[in-house]
């Protein structure tokens, strides 16, 4: 891999459009989090209420699902993409392109947000029909998905000139993952596109009377699980490309994780039944399929496991350690001024329950004990919510501080975020697991009946589990609040450095990385494999969706008679 | 080393799914079956005893309650749960079972499990339908 040392300076207006990328979703998240804490509140029976401080419970999820899993992690894809394109390639981004994609996510996020806020789009963020969000909920996403698209596609001609300029080598890792990432992306939101411009828009417009549910349902999970991915691979881009640098050593292998790259590439969208296991009307065969390829799609992120072991033992080896456990204790834990080893172990060390709890998930008949329960959520937030996250938060600090020249401040602050997330969910995710595995459901006010004494729904059996998840829930909404102040510091504080000035650090690789002459340097023949997989595990299933006997009409969330009454 | 951790990696995959798929084989454990696309959606709630004494019942999902509400079934005998959402999508937990379906509109799911020990089971809707989804409580009694 070649390494490439010197700073990057980001051009003026892309400049600007980069700080908003970074920091309009970390400004809605502090709403994100605060009903993800205020939630577990409600869940553990200590508020007993459909709404606290003017916020609806499921206004408050939807809010909490949209802003934290689609809204944080599309900006921060589209901004580290642009911070990684520019930074490999050298080159700056096209200024008008540029422009029209963080224009068109910054107004779809607004327009989207208005519907949310008023309480007109109750739905949360899989929007399940036949339940209907105002249309504006609809149109606003399908903006912020469309400008991400164009900053993808103002990445290609980049890419394009630096292998004319580069022949013989090997696309840059780092652009290589992000690549992937948004080709991944870009495949899985035509089916989303499908739903909602075909179906939702003009039903949720009235134009059209009724759709069909299976079929919106297997095109959102068509949708749903590549989604993960690309939240995942950024995370994997840093593990791989940044890691390693910070913590003192090399990444051990540039091939295996070019490897996992195209692994992904080439299994992660032909898994979506695996979160319609318990629907009917598809046969059990491609059930079983699709649960035969989440498997799959688990050996990229095994290798990714032992390719980032395997380079923290390098790095740990470099620092002086002897024995066979000794690099652990040597890596730079807690050096305030390597945020990005912070926020990387922290991540990695959530990440080893949620991706085992992943496979559990997936597994076909097991998936009946835990579908829909609270061992799902409890899953997805060491997953989405733990690695994930926390390296969205500490790169975006990370990148606001180089955009603006504006160095860190409360940089001992910055490094206990990270951990004490860490320690708050792994209290707040096993109590929901276990939850879950004691049947409480996901996604429900339990104050009001579950978990009040008073009704006669009341469960003991439930009492202990949700009161241990809101006390994990209240030490990551105290970590969050530190994050903030971070912010808020760092914000307050002088220009010190030139702005604009673009910093990646860079690990080599121990091993040597592929020729261009190998399989591993091409993409084309792993995305035929791809649209191959894809045509065979989801033709059958499409077809059967599309056989429904009926159709469904709309209906608000508070009503139980249709918004279009229909003859039948 | 990296090849014999992918090695390691994808037979230990190997051996949980063929777990699975025994599980589903010889067991009995499975996930809902695909009724034929003749079986109509169904808007009322209903209990039948088959001629030969299997119990069946047909719920009906809706906001926010199942129809019937209350069901007693036998303990041992196996029960055919058919379900049929009358409104929006909806779940139907019925608590320390395997007996996990969703009810999506314009489809019929269905599943065939035993209660092995009496007592009051409380199903649970799991999938959010709207407002009063927390309310959405039925209850099988095995006697």
């Amino acid at each position: 891999m070649s390494t490439v040392r010197a700073n990057f300076q980001v051009a003026p207006l892309s400049r600007v459009l980069m700080i908003v990328e970074v920091a309009l979703p970390i400004l809605l998240l502090v709403l994100g989090i605060y009903h993800g804490f205020v939630q577990t509140l409600y869940r553990a029976g200590i508020i007993q209420s459909s709404s606290f401080a003017g916020l609806g419970y499921y206004q408050g999820l939807t809010l909490h699902g949209v802003i934290n899993a689609v809204v944080l992690t599309t900006f921060f894809g589209v901004a580290f993409g642009n911070a990684v394109m520019q930074y490999y390639l050298r080159q700056p981004l096209f200024p008008t392109v540029h422009l029209l994609s963080t224009g068109l996510m910054g107004i779809g996020t607004l327009i989207a947000a208005v519907p949310m806020l008023l309480g007109l789009a109750d739905v949360l963020y899989t929007f399940y029909p036949p339940l209907k969000a105002h249309p504006a909920f609809y149109i606003g996403a399908t903006l912020l998905v469309v400008g991400s698209w164009i900053a993808f596609f103002g990445w290609i001609p980049l890419i394009r000139r630096w292998m004319r300029e580069h022949p013989g080598q090997p696309i840059p890792l780092a652009v290589l993952g992000m690549l992937t990432a948004f080709i991944i992306w870009f495949a899985c939101t035509i089916p989303l596109a499908i739903e909602v411009l075909f179906m939702l828009i003009p039903w949720s417009l009235g134009w059209i009377d009724t759709i069909n549910i299976p079929l919106a349902r297997t095109l959102f999970w068509f949708f749903g699980h590549p989604l993960v991915y690309f939240w995942l691979l950024p995370t994997y881009v840093v593990y791989y490309v940044m890691l390693p640098k910070e913590a003192g050593g090399k990444l051990y292998s540039a091939p295996a994780a070019r490897l996992v790259f195209l692994l992904f590439l080439v299994l992660s969208i032909p898994v979506g039944l695996h979160h319609q296991y318990t629907e009917p009307g598809f046969e059990r065969f491609w059930k079983g399929l699709h649960a035969l390829l989440t498997f799959g799609v688990a050996i990229p992120s095994f290798i990714t496991a032992f390719t980032v072991a395997a380079s923290l033992e390098h790095a740990g080896v470099q620092r002086g350690a002897t024995g066979l456990f000794g690099w652990i204790w040597k890596l730079p834990w807690f050096d305030a001024n390597r945020p990005i080893v912070a926020y990387s172990l922290a991540g990695l060390l959530i990440f080893i329950l949620g991706g085992l709890t992943g496979l559990v998930n997936a597994s076909y008949n097991l998936n009946q004990t835990i579908h829909n329960t609270g061992f799902i959520s409890g899953h997805f937030h060491m997953t989405v919510g733990g690695p994930v996250f926390l390296i969205i938060l500490g790169l975006s600090l990370e990148l606001f501080s180089q955009l603006t020249g504006k160095p860190v401040r409360g940089r001992g602050w910055n490094i206990a975020v990270p951990y004490l997330w860490a320690l708050g969910l792994y209290i707040f995710s096993p109590a929901m697991m276990i939850g879950g595995l004691l049947g409480q459901p996901r996604r429900t006010n339990m104050g009001l009946s579950y978990l009040d004494p008073s009704s006669p729904h009341f469960r003991l059996d439930w009492v202990v589990t949700s009161y241990i998840a809101a006390i994990g829930g209240a030490i990551m909404f105290l970590a969050f609040l530190i994050y903030v102040g971070v912010w808020i510091a760092t914000i307050a504080a002088p220009a010190e450095k030139p702005a604009g000035l673009l910093y990646l650090s860079t690990a080599e690789s121990l091993h040597s990385d592929v020729p261009t002459t190998s399989i591993m340097a091409k993409l084309r023949p792993w995305l035929a494999i791809a649209v191959l997989l894809i045509i065979v595990s989801y033709w059958a299933p499409l077809r059967q969706a599309m056989r429904t006997p009926e159709n469904a009409p709309p209906y608000a969330p508070d009503n139980p008679t249709p918004a279009i009454q229909v003859k039948k | 080393m990296e090849r014999i951790a992918l090695m390691l990696a994808s037979g230990l995959l190997g051996l949980f799914f063929l777990a699975l798929l025994a599980a589903a084989r010889l067991q009995g454990i499975n996930v809902p079956p695909c009724l034929p696309p003749e079986v109509k959606p169904f808007s009322e709630g209903r209990v039948d005893t088959l001629p030969d004494g299997r119990r069946q019942v047909f719920y009906v999902a809706r906001m926010w309650r199942f129809e019937p509400e209350v069901v007693e079934v036998p303990v041992g005998k196996p029960i055919d749960v058919f379900l049929s959402a009358a409104d929006v999508t909806h779940g139907l937990y019925v608590s320390w079972t395997n007996v996990n379906l969703m009810a999506i509109p314009g489809a019929v799911n269905a599943y065939t499990f035993r209660l092995e020990k009496p007592g009051v089971y409380p199903i649970i809707c799991h999938e959010y339908c709207g407002s009063a989804h927390q309310n959405m409580v039925a209850y099988l009694v095995a006697k």
